[in-house]
């Protein structure tokens, strides 16, 4: 029962975290999200060095292999490429 | 003339864009419910003639808005031009006989040669210039492309009586303006045509066009003892609002294993080396004008890293012969899905992303001398990641990406990041890429990076580019009792020099970049992996080669 109340207690602060930084940056959409640009102003934003592309000649820093060195630069993966178990 | 940000007409522009989103997504095409189309006379392309919307009296008038450097416009104005001109000129009209014509209009002063290009790859026949978009301006829109449909049909030299009747920023495919265009019946005239019969035998003239695209990708990180590379192929299609991609990518590690000699007495120098193979697929599918769904999923199998591939062996060194020992097979897969909503028509996207990851992983032993027993760490791993993204350009000259992710794996604290991009266009040909993030968890991993690139535009075709980052963390936490694998703190350096060809189907790029890599001392319970985690020069590779048709 204790667990159970533990466990609820610290699912709760994950996801309050969460809801606080996803709240936050909605403050920040608002703030920013509705820059309208008129079309003719958008010639240099259009640029494909500009986007923000997964194209694989669009890509700037080493996506792959950096991260099996700098753990903390990985933005996906089950383990974050952390090289052991027993440590987190 | 510059919009700036403003708090309240922030939130009122939110409120409007959702009205402005209801209101497209609603959008009829019945003339009782359309609106007057604005009146214009536009110059044509390398002439003075003067192009007006009187000339389309009788008629159906498709606007496509376009500028050279707009990358949706490329797609959807060849569109338009086949699956609209060139499918009605054929068909003499819509099927109540009434002529359609497309009117492409160029809204970019600049750089005529680029728009000259647009055109011809485009195959446009009618182009007229609206330098400013001062026409665009008066349909109230932020962004190209933007098709409009006027009925003109009740229009004469008498009277000007057009109307709009569709109009979306973006482009959906020619298959809802051909719903629009096939709609639309001329007043009852003795003379009107009798329609699709007379038309005779003619086919479609044209369907969507499917657009193609590989990428072929290689990376190499290479250290005087460890060698990695990193092979990848992709191949993707897009048709109308339909996206699909598969990758494969092939990894490869080599190492020149050394036991640190005086807390690893059973280990021995040997070399190493492993392969990774991965797959992936996904699909993403606009979901009306502002929504993209988007589902992926993937496997692999092998060693993702060459840390875990160093310890792996480690652990096979010292228990490969008690019982107990398992010889480790990694292997995982994830499932993820999106959704992305365009909220600011061209200028605003939002992102919710989440992923759900299983990893079967190379474990950890101890051996518990009070049992004379080995114990393994667990290998099996669930993540549950949520992620929301957002993407808004600043002003005319800055792009700006923030991304928040939560990532919850098994046994350990909550993974906290934030990272955020910012590409700034210091002028014609200049460049300007920032990037930085945070990560934290529980109860001591800090890691933070920003780094540079900064990109000049040689020609158009050819560009040259001069990177930077520096990368810092507090190490990895670790929870075992004895032996610690946790990685110490790290610090890197790089910088770097890229080179990129932009063409019309095909672009490549190459870059190098020493890394410096400089850790912390090993703490006592870490110093077997004292060869695993010491300082390094790696040189970083990488050359990508992309194909679209």
């Amino acid at each position: 029962m204790k667990t159970e109340l533990r466990l609820r207690k610290r699912w709760g602060s994950i996801l309050h975290r969460f809801v606080l930084v996803s709240l936050g940056s909605l403050l920040i959409l608002s703030w920013t999200g509705c820059t309208a640009l008129r079309p003719s102003e958008q010639r240099l934003v259009a640029k494909p060095n500009m986007t923000f592309s997964d194209s694989a000649t669009l890509v700037y820093n080493s996506s792959r292999l950096f991260p099996q060195l700098a753990s903390g630069f990985a933005t996906a993966g089950g383990t974050q490429n952390s090289g052991c178990t027993s440590c987190r | 003339m510059r919009s700036r940000p403003n708090t309240a007409a922030a939130t009122a522009c939110l409120l409007l864009s959702a009205a402005t989103v209801a209101l497209l997504v609603g959008a009829s095409s019945s003339r009782a419910q359309s609106s007057p189309a604005p009146d214009f006379a536009l110059p044509k392309r390398d002439s003075t003639e003067q192009v007006r919307l009187a000339d389309f009296a009788g008629e159906i008038v498709v606007l496509d808005f376009f500028a050279y450097w707009c990358g949706p416009c490329r797609k959807a104005s060849a569109e338009i031009e086949g699956g609209i001109q060139k499918f009605y000129a054929t068909k003499q009209g819509n099927p109540q006989g009434v002529p359609v014509r497309v009117l492409a209009i160029n809204i970019e002063r600049d750089n005529p040669k680029l728009t000259a290009k647009f055109i011809k790859d485009a195959g446009l026949e009618l182009v007229v210039n609206d330098f400013d978009a001062k026409l665009l301006e008066q349909f109230k829109v932020a962004g190209t492309p933007f098709i409009v449909v006027i009925d003109g049909t009740h229009a004469t030299k008498e009277k000007a009586d057009f109307r709009v009747l569709y109009q979306n920023e973006g482009f959906a495919g020619t298959k809802k303006l051909r719903e629009v265009i096939d709609g639309i019946k001329p007043p009852p005239k003795p003379s009107a045509k009798s329609g699709r019969a007379a038309n005779g035998v003619i086919e479609a003239a044209t369907g969507l066009p499917v657009i193609h695209q590989g990428d072929l990708s290689f990376e190499a990180m290479l250290a005087s003892d460890i060698q990695l590379t990193s092979t990848a192929l992709t191949y993707g299609q897009k048709h109308g609002a339909t996206e699909w991609k598969i990758d494969y990518t092939h990894n490869t590690i080599g190492e020149d294993y050394e036991p640190y000699g005086l807390f690893d007495f059973l280990g021995y120098s040997e070399r190493i080396n492993a392969n990774y193979n991965g797959g992936a697929a996904y699909v993403r599918q606009e979901l009306g004008r502002s929504l993209t769904w988007r589902l992926a999923g993937g496997g692999y199998d092998g060693f993702a890293d060459y840390r875990s591939l160093w310890l792996a062996n480690y652990y096979k060194q010292q228990f490969s012969f008690v019982p107990g020992y398992e010889t480790p097979h990694p292997s995982g897969y994830n499932v993820s899905t999106s959704l992305r909503w365009e909220y600011q028509p061209a200028t605003g996207f939002a992102e919710l992303w989440f992923l759900y990851a299983h990893d079967t992983i190379a474990p950890g032993y101890e051996f518990e001398p009070l049992l004379g027993e080995l114990l393994q760490a667990p290998d099996q791993l669930d993540t549950y990641s949520p992620a929301l993204k957002f993407e808004n350009i600043f002003t005319r000259r800055i792009r700006w990406l923030n991304e928040f992710q939560l990532v919850l794996t098994t046994g350990r604290e909550p993974r906290y990041a934030y990272r955020s991009s910012v590409n700034v266009a210091l002028g014609e040909r200049w460049v300007w890429r920032t990037s930085g993030g945070y990560t934290f968890e529980n109860p001591a991993l800090r890691a933070w990076y920003a780094g540079a690139t900064l990109e000049f535009e040689i020609t158009p075709r050819w560009l040259v580019n001069l990177s930077g980052l520096y990368y810092h963390d507090t190490g990895e936490i670790e929870n075992s009792a004895f032996i610690s694998t946790a990685a110490p703190g790290l610090q890197t350096w790089q910088v770097g020099l890229g080179l990129r060809y932009v063409g019309d189907v095909s672009s490549f790029s190459v870059s190098v970049a020493p890394i410096i890599a400089d850790y912390q001392p090993v703490e006592v319970g870490t110093r077997p992996f004292t060869n695993l985690y010491q300082d390094r020069n790696w040189l970083s590779v990488q050359a990508a080669w992309t194909v679209v048709f």
